[in-house]
Order: C-alpha cells, then sequence, then structure tokens
C-alpha cells in the first residue's frame, strides 16, 4: 500500500535583495512512492533540500509546483498521523518529559489518568524511566531526542518523520539511538522517512535509499537495502555493508 | 566566604548610620531638617504602633495592586495581540510609540482633572506607567517563541487553545516575567508620585503632609518605609518568576 505520493514536487524560495527579486529553485521535480511500513532515507549532501523536502511531506510548507498525497488525501497542513522529530527535538523546554509526552495525547482529549498511564509506557519504551519529572534543560542530547521519540510514537501516529534525528549526538549516543529506533520500529510497524547527510546511518536503518543531488535537488538513486533484518552492529564490518556505504560516498561527492 | 562577603555588605551601612548619627549628636547637622537615625527609628517604632502607617501602607498597596492588574490586563493583550495579528500590530504600534516617550508623572495634573483627588488617579497612574514594561515584554516574548514549537505542536494535533495556552504563552513567560518585574517597579514609583499631589491617603501623602509641618523625623520613617515595602515587593516578583518559570534555571 502507497503511504506517501509525490508527484513532480518543485520548491524555489523567492529572496528580495537590492529590489531585484531572485528566485532559487531547491528541490526540481521530484517525485517518489513510499510504501506503507517501509524505513526510507533520504540521503543528500548539507543544503541540498533534504530538510525542506520533508517539512512538505509533514505539511508545514506547501510545494511551489506538484502534488503530495498521504494516503491518497492530499497534504495541506501538518496532522498526527505524521509526527515529525526535529534534529534540535523541539521538546517544550517548560514541561516535564511527562508533559512533553502528554502533549500530543491531550491533543487527542485522551484523559488525565489515561493519558499519564500512556506516557509512562512510552517513556518506559525509550528506557527514561526515573526522569518522567525532568525538565529539558536537565537532560543530555540523547535523553533529549528519546523523549522527543517518546513524544511522537505516544499518539500512535502511521508517519514518523525525522529529520536528522541524530546529527547533533556523539557518535557513540547515536549508534545506541539508531539500534533502539530499529526496535521500536519492530513494535510499531509504521512508516519511517529520515532526513540524513550520513550514508552510514542510512544504510544500516533503511529498507530503501534515495539520494538526492545537491541543489536543485533531484532524485539520482533509488535502491532497495537488501540485508537482513534483525540488523545489529556488527552488520557495519560486514563487506557488502561496507561496499553499499562506499558506493553511496562516492554518489555524493559527485 | 560566603559570610564574610555579607558582613562586608552590612558594614558599608553600619558606617553611613554611625558617622550620621555621629554628625547630628555633634550637632554638625541641623536636626530640624535631617534627624538622627535613632530618632528616626523611634519615629517609625511609634508610627507602627499607633498603626498609622500600616494604613497608609495598606493604601498605597491597594492602589499598586489595582493599578498593576490593570496594566498586566491590557499589556498582556495587547502585547499578545500585536504580536500575532499584523493588522492590530500597524493600529495600535503609533499609538503606543506616541504614549510611551511621556513619563507618567507628567499625566499628573491630567489625571487629577480628569479623575479628582483619591484612588482613581492613582490607579490609572499605576496602570499608565506598569503598562510600557508589561507590554513591551510581552511583545518581544511573543514574537520570539521559536518556529520549531509551533510546527512541533502542530503536528501533534494541537488545537488552537491548546497552541496558545499551552506552547505560546509559557514559551513567552521568560520574558513577560522580566516585564512583570519592571513593571511593579515603576507601579511603586508611580503611585508614590501620584499621592504627592492627587490624593489624601497613603505613604506619598503622608511624607508630602509632614514636610508641610516640618516634621522630618516622620518625612524620612516614611521614606523607610516605602524603600523596604519596594524592595519586598520585588523580591516577591522574583518569587513568582520561579513559580512562573519553574523551567529556567537562569536567574533574570
Amino acid at each position: 500500500m502507497v503511504k506517501f505520493e509525490l508527484i513532480n514536487i518543485s520548491k524555489s524560495f523567492v529572496k528580495n535583495d537590492n529590489k531585484c527579486k531572485n528566485e532559487t529553485l531547491i528541490l526540481n521535480d521530484i517525485s517518489l512512492k513510499i510504501n506503507s511500513g517501509t524505513f526510507v532515507s533520504i540521503l543528500g549532501p548539507s543544503g541540498c533540500g533534504k530538510s525542506t523536502l520533508l517539512s512538505i511531506m509533514a505539511g508545514f510548507i506547501p510545494p511551489s509546483k506538484g502534488e503530495i498525497k498521504f494516503n491518497d488525501i492530499p497534504v495541506i497542513e501538518p496532522k498526527p498521523s505524521r509526527v515529525v522529530i526535529f534534529q534540535d527535538y523541539g521538546l517544550f523546554d517548560w514541561k516535564t518529559v511527562q508533559g512533553n509526552v502528554e502533549f500530543g495525547l491531550k491533543a487527542k482529549n485522551i484523559p488525565k489518568l489515561k493519558r499519564k498511564e500512556i506516557a509512562q509506557y512510552y517513556i518506559d519504551l525509550v528506557h527514561l524511566k526515573g526522569s518522567e519529572n525532568k525538565y529539558p534543560h536537565e537532560l543530555s542530547g540523547g535523553m533529549k531526542q528519546r523523549a522527543a521519540i517518546a513524544r511522537a510514537i505516544a499518539i500512535e501516529p502511521e508517519c514518523l518523520l525525522m529529520d536528522e534525528p541524530f546529527g547533533a549526538l556523539d557518535s557513540q549516543t547515536r549508534n545506541i539511538l539508531q539500534d533502539e529506533i530499529l526496535e521500536i520500529w519492530k513494535k510499531t510497524q509504521n512508516t519511517i522517512v529520515l532526513v540524513t547527510h550520513d550514508e552510514d546511518e542510512a544504510v544500516f536503518l533503511s529498507d530503501r535509499i534515495i539520494v538526492l543531488s545537491n541543489s536543485p535537488a533531484n532524485v539520482i538513486i533509488d535502491e532497495d537495502i537488501n540485508l537482513e533484518r534483525p540488523r545489529f552492529t556488527e552488520i557495519r564490518l560486514r563487506k557488502d555493508f561496507i561496499e553499499k556505504k562506499n558506493n553511496l560516498w562516492q554518489s555524493l561527492r559527485k | 566566604m560566603k559570610l564574610k562577603y555579607n558582613y562586608r555588605k552590612l558594614l558599608s551601612i553600619i558606617a553611613i548610620i554611625a558617622i550620621w548619627e555621629l554628625l547630628c549628636d555633634i550637632g554638625y547637622i541641623n536636626i530640624k531638617i535631617l534627624p538622627s537615625p535613632y530618632v528616626v527609628l523611634l519615629t517609625l517604632y511609634k508610627l507602627i504602633i499607633s498603626g498609622s502607617i500600616l494604613i497608609d501602607m495598606l493604601t498605597s498597596l491597594w492602589r499598586v495592586i489595582v493599578g498593576f492588574l490593570i496594566a498586566v490586563f491590557l499589556g498582556g493583550i495587547t502585547g499578545y495581540f500585536t504580536a500575532t495579528n499584523e493588522k492590530t500590530r500597524d493600529f495600535l504600534i503609533p499609538i503606543i510609540e506616541i504614549l510611551r516617550p511621556i513619563p507618567p508623572v507628567a499625566f499628573i495634573p491630567l489625571s487629577i482633572l480628569w479623575f479628582g483627588i483619591g484612588n482613581a488617579p492613582a490607579f490609572f497612574l499605576v496602570a499608565f506607567g506598569s503598562f510600557f514594561p508589561i507590554y513591551t515584554n510581552t511583545f518581544y516574548g511573543i514574537k520570539s517563541v521559536n518556529k520549531i514549537h509551533i510546527d512541533a505542536a502542530l503536528c501533534l494535533g494541537a488545537s488552537h487553545k491548546q497552541l496558545v495556552f499551552d506552547v505560546i504563552i509559557p514559551a513567552a513567560m521568560p520574558f513577560i516575567t522580566v516585564g512583570l518585574k519592571t513593571g511593579i517597579g515603576v507601579a511603586w514609583f508611580c503611585v508614590i508620585a501620584a499621592e504627592l499631589v492627587g490624593a489624601q491617603s497613603g505613604l506619598g501623602y503622608m511624607i508630602q503632609l509632614n514636610r508641610l509641618t516640618l516634621q522630618s523625623e516622620n518625612v524620612i520613617a516614611g521614606m523607610v518605609m516605602i524603600g523596604v515595602i519596594g524592595f519586598l515587593m520585588s523580591k516577591m516578583m522574583v518569587l513568582i518568576q520561579k513559580k512562573l518559570v519553574p523551567w529556567s534555571n537562569r536567574t533574570l
């Protein structure tokens, strides 16, 4: 079943410098279909517009041209069926971990006691037990992203849109969270679209990798990753893994 | 280390008071216009015991509270709508910017003309004076709300009400509390100024009346009281700030 359908998506931004209108094309005619339940990575050099593409998929910004559908319905605004996980976490600084996780549940009008129970389940799931009453500024980067993940999956979205979610973390924490996101995905079975510039991360996590060229971005590679699951960190040492990674590395630097 | 530091701070105050007392005792200062600290303290004690200064204090406090709450209401609403709505902003900001540079005390003559003598002109002046810091900080607080928080809230399915009360207002709260803190200081300043000429009660009136009857010890006792209350109010605002912004580890 097709979850996301992008048809000839283009996006340009208008800049006004010195009275002359400057239109910059960011995304150039991108068409994609993303199947339900798959883990898809969008890989591209920094600044190529992959985050812009994710913002369009989330419904934060409209495309300049083209059409985008989620479950066959046009995307016009953000919806809790596709939750975004941001690189900078986007946690509400004025709420505790518990309060953050309950936010989306409150929006769904779930009664207070039930809300607490659900939040507790997801806080445990991301291994944040004991930090429920901490404020974001009291958490490390890894813990913040765990809280953001718990907040997102607590409302049981059909799709998670992740915008370089582990980009601000040290490599050890990143690897741990990559393992955990696969664990979580196995339980939730939802569709995940991950934007990243890290080919190792993309190969390790994905069923399918879409590589964008430098701006204006266009799809240059669209390939399936047929490594078996479950994947553990040792897979990174395998020849086929390294080969895939190197191929992507080279295509990114063309 | 800390004890030593506090002790040093106290030392300068003790030294000033000691010199003041000494200069009065040896007759270097005319005690008709500057009574000795001992006399001031004794007067303050008598005024408290008799209760008269407490009534003046409560009168002034009541005026500050009413005026300040009006300012919080109007400043908050105006700040919110000018920050979120461009039409409101274009309509209201010119008026605010014309009124802002006029010191509140310049409104004393008009406020007496409009409202007579008593509580009303004081309410007006307090509200007018403390409106600006509250308005400005609310405006910038709401302007500075991070877009990522709005986006996060929207994709989590937040309703408009939840977006306003659970995201925008709490996100702006560190700024708003700064406005409240500045506002309460201005409010206290305004109420005393208003009472000097436009009232027949309150601490401002009390020190003015005692000047006319040449009881300078009462004037200074009243000033000490004004200082103490002002100090306590700003301390209280720090507590309120901690209550409203428990998640911030910054002390502003």
